[in-house]
C-alpha cells in the first residue's frame, strides 16, 4: 500500500521538494509514497528542483543504505511527468483562455455571454499565452480547471494519469488497507488556487463512485501567503500580483468555508510576513524560488496527515510560533523526533561532504596503499580492509575500493547529502525570518571543527564537556562496522556507520 | 588511546627493561660477551648500568612524546601526515644518538663497544619503534615504519 501526495502548482512542488527531504531522513515512516505533480507549466523550475531532489534520493535509496535507522527507508515514485491541465484538452496549439474558452464563436453565437467573457477577463488575460501557468491568477485558472475537469476521466479502465492513480487507490483499499491521499498547493496564486479544490473535488467524486470513499483518507493542504516579489519591467502585463495575493486569500478562503467539505482533514498555513523572492519569473525553468521555512511545515503537515491515525471526528487545530520572526525548535510540531532525526542527518551530511568525501577523493588520488598510512586514515581501513597477511593474496571481503560500483555509491551519497544540505541551507535563509535550527553559517562553510556547534541549543542538549569532544576525528574513530547491519563494509557500511555514530548521545 | 595499546607499550617497555637490566647484564656477567681487560662487575656498576639507564630513557621518554602528543592531536585528515612522519623519525634519532654517547663516552671498554651496539640498537627498536609501531594512537598508527604491516597484517587489529 502507498500513500499518495499531489502536489499542485509552485508552492505544491516546493512542499512535494521538503516532502522528499524529511522523508529521506526517516520521518514519513516506511510506508512508500506515490508522488504526483500537476503544473499547467510543465517546465516550471520549482517542479524539475523536486523532481531532481527525488531522483537524488531514489539513486541513495537504491544503495541498500537501509539499517538500524528510519534513513533512506522510504520507498517514494513519481508518477511519469508532472499532470497538465491541458494534456486533456484536445487540439490546443495555442494555450490562451480565448482558444480554450472558444472565445470567437461565442463571441459570433451568444454575443451575450461574449460580453460577459469581456468584462470578467481583459483582452491581455484572454490573449495571453498559459503555457508558463495561470499567472499567479485565480480567476484564470479557476476558469481553466472547471473547463478542464468538464472532460477529466478517472476512469480506473483508463490508462492514462488519473485512471492510473484511481486505480492503485481502488487495490488499496480492496486489499483492507486504508489510502491516504493528501493534496498541497497555495491558496493565493494560479495552478494551486484552483487547482487544488478541483481535484480535491473531482479524486473525491471519483471515490464515491468506486463506493471506496469511507475507506480513504482525503486531506489538503492550504499554503496561505508567505512570499512577495517585484515583477521586473518586461513588457508582460499579465503575471501575478502578490500586492493582491492577501485579497485572493481572503476570497477564496470565504467561498471553501462556505461549500460543503470533500476533505477529511484541512491543513491551513500561512506566515505574517511575506518574505521577497529573489528574483521575479513569470513561469517556465526560471521559475525557481528558493526553499522557504513554510515549506518544511508544509511537509509536516503531510507527515501528520500520513501518519497519525484518522481522527473520529473532525476537530481543528492550531498552533503557531512562540515568537514572531524567529523560529526555534520548540515550535517544531513532534520536536522530539523531527529533532533526533534531522540531527543526525544534518551531522552526517555536514561530515560525509567537510571531511568523508574529501578524504575519499584523496585515496582515489593517492592510491589505496599510500592513503591507508596517512594520519588520521585507520576508518578507511576498517571499510576497505586491504588483503590479509604478509604476501597479500587478494581482498579478504570482496570489497575493493576502486570498484566502480564503489565510487557510485560515493557519488550518489555525496549527491544527496549536498542536496540535503543545500535544502536546509535556504530553509534557514528564509528572508527576514531567524530561524534557530541549525546555525546557517557552518552549513554554508562545512569546516570540520564546526561540527559540535552545527545546532542550536534548544535541539542540543548535550554539555558542554561532551560538545568539546565531539569533533569528525572522534566520529570516524567511533566507526564500527560491527555496529551496523549487513553490509558492513565498502561505501555502504561507511555510510551507514556514519550515520549511526552522528546520532547525539547525552 | 584505547587501553589495549596502553597495556602493550607498559609490558613492551618492561620486557625491554628486563631484557637491558637483567638478560643482557647476565651475557656480560657470564663473560658469554668476555671483557677482560677491566674488571667485569665493576665496569658493569659504573658503565653498563649507567649507559643502560640512558639508553632506556632514551628510547622510552620518545615513545610516551610520541603517544602523547599523538593522543592529543587532531587529526581530522591526512594534511598533517608528513608533519607526523618527521616527528617520528627526529623522535628516534634521540635513541640512536643515545647509543654513540652510551657506547662511546659512558662506556670504557673497547671490547664491549660492538656488543653494546648490537645490543643498544635492539634496546632501541623494542623500546622505540614496536611500542610505536604496534601500539600508536588510532590517528597516527601506521605512520611509523612497517606499522600497517606489523599492525594491520600481522596482528590484525584494524577490527575494533
Amino acid at each position: 500500500m502507498s500513500n499518495y501526495i499531489i502536489g499542485i502548482g509552485g508552492t505544491g512542488a516546493k512542499s512535494i521538494e521538503a516532502i522528499i527531504q524529511l522523508t529521506s531522513i526517516g520521518l514519513f515512516g516506511e510506508q512508500s509514497l506515490k508522488l504526483l505533480f500537476v503544473d499547467t507549466d510543465e517546465t516550471n523550475g520549482n517542479v524539475n528542483r523536486a523532481l531532481k531532489s527525488l531522483d537524488i534520493y531514489n539513486k541513495c535509496y537504491k544503495l541498500g543504505l537501509q539499517g538500524k535507522h528510519p534513513w533512506m527507508k522510504t520507498a517514494i515514485e513519481s508518477f511519469s511527468r508532472p499532470w497538465s491541465p491541458f494534456d486533456d484538452i484536445d487540439n490546443v496549439a495555442n494555450k490562451n483562455l480565448a482558444v480554450i474558452f472558444k472565445y470567437n464563436l461565442i463571441k459570433q453565437n451568444e454575443p451575450a455571454l461574449g460580453n460577459l467573457f469581456d468584462v470578467l477577463y481583459t483582452s491581455k488575460e484572454r490573449e495571453a499565452s498559459l503555457d508558463v501557468g495561470f499567472r499567479g491568477r485565480p480567476s484564470i485558472g479557476a476558469a481553466v480547471m472547471s473547463q478542464v475537469i468538464s472532460q477529466v476521466k478517472m476512469d480506473t479502465n483508463d490508462n492514462d494519469f488519473w485512471g492510473n492513480l484511481m486505480r492503485q487507490i481502488q487495490q488499496d483499499a480492496g486489499g483492507g488497507k486504508r489510502p491516504k491521499i493528501f493534496l498541497c498547493g497555495s491558496i493565493f496564486g494560479g495552478t494551486g488556487a484552483s487547482g487544488l479544490p478541483t481535484i480535491g473535488r473531482l479524486i473525491h467524486s471519483e471515490l464515491e463512485t468506486l463506493g471506496i470513499r469511507e475507506k480513504v483518507d482525503l486531506g489538503c493542504l492550504f499554503v496561505l501567503p508567505y512570499f512577495s516579489f517585484t515583477p521586473e519591467e518586461n513588457g508582460e502585463e499579465v503575471y501575478a500580483r502578490s500586492e493582491q495575493f492577501l485579497l485572493n486569500t481572503e476570497a477564496a478562503l470565504r467561498y471553501y468555508g462556505s461549500r460543503p467539505q470533500e476533505f477529511d482533514v484541512v491543513y491551513l498555513l500561512g506566515n505574517q510576513q511575506l518574505s521577497p523572492v529573489k528574483k521575479f519569473s513569470i513561469g517556465r525553468n526560471t521559475q525557481c524560488n528558493d526553499p522557504h521555512f513554510i515549506e518544511l511545515y508544509a511537509a509536516l503537515a503531510g507527515r501528520e496527515f500520513l501518519l497519525t491515525p484518522p481522527a473520529a471526528e473532525k476537530k481543528v487545530v492550531l498552533m503557531n510560533r512562540e515568537n514572531q520572526g524567529t523560529l526555534t525548535w520548540e515550535d517544531i510540531p513532534d520536536m522530539q523526533k523531527v529533532n533526533a532525526e534531522m540531527v543526525k542527518a544534518t551531522r552526517f551530511a555536514f561530515a560525509w561532504l567537510s571531511n568523508i568525501a574529501p578524504e575519499l577523493k584523496k585515496a582515489r588520488d593517492l592510491g589505496e596503499k599510500k592513503f591507508r598510512i596517512r594520519v588520521g586514515t585507520s576508518w578507511f581501513v576498517k571499510f576497505f580492509p586491504a588483503p590479509k597477511g604478509i604476501s597479500g593474496g587478494g581482498n579478504r571481503l570482496g570489497v575493493d575500493f576502486n570498484d566502480a560500483e564503489q565510487q557510485e555509491a560515493m557519488e550518489k551519497i555525496t549527491d544527496w547529502c549536498e542536496d540535503y544540505l543545500r535544502w536546509l541551507e535556504h530553509i534557514h535563509e528564509s528572508s527576514g525570518e531567524n530561524i534557530q535550527l541549525f546555525h546557517k553559517e557552518y552549513i554554508k562553510n562545512l569546516k570540520d571543527d564546526n561540527l559540535a556547534n552545527l545546532i542550536f541549543e534548544q535541539g542540543d542538549s548535550r554539555g558542554q564537556d561532551k560538545k568539546s569532544q565531539d569533533t569528525i576525528q572522534k566520529l570516524k574513530e567511533s566507526l564500527k562496522p560491527k555496529d551496523i547491519d549487513p553490509p558492513k563494509l565498502g561505501t555502504i557500511g561507511l555510510a551507514k556507520s556514519l550515520y549511526h555514530v552522528c546520532r547525539l548521545t547525552d | 588511546m584505547k587501553p589495549r595499546e596502553k597495556i602493550r607499550i607498559i609490558v613492551l617497555i618492561i620486557i625491554g627493561g628486563m631484557a637491558m637490566f637483567l638478560w643482557q647484564k647476565l651475557v656480560y656477567e657470564n663473560q658469554i660477551v668476555p671483557i677482560q681487560q677491566i674488571p667485569v662487575d665493576a665496569w658493569l656498576t659504573s658503565n653498563y648500568n649507567t649507559a643502560a639507564i640512558f639508553m632506556f630513557l632514551a628510547s622510552t621518554i620518545p615513545t610516551l612524546i610520541w603517544c602523547i602528543s599523538a593522543a592529543r592531536s587532531r587529526f581530522n585528515d591526512g594534511a598533517a601526515t608528513p608533519r607526523w612522519r618527521l616527528l617520528w623519525w627526529l623522535l628516534g634519532i634521540i635513541p640512536m644518538v643515545t647509543i654513540a654517547i652510551a657506547v662511546f663516552y659512558i662506556n670504557r671498554s673497547s671490547e664491549a663497544q660492538l656488543s653494546l651496539i648490537f645490543f643498544f640498537l635492539l634496546d632501541a627498536i623494542w623500546l622505540y619503534w614496536l611500542p610505536t609501531a604496534t601500539s600508536s594512537p588510532e590517528g597516527v598508527k601506521y605512520i611509523p615504519p612497517l606499522a600497517f604491516l606489523l599492525r594491520y597484517k600481522l596482528l590484525g587489529d584494524f577490527i575494533d
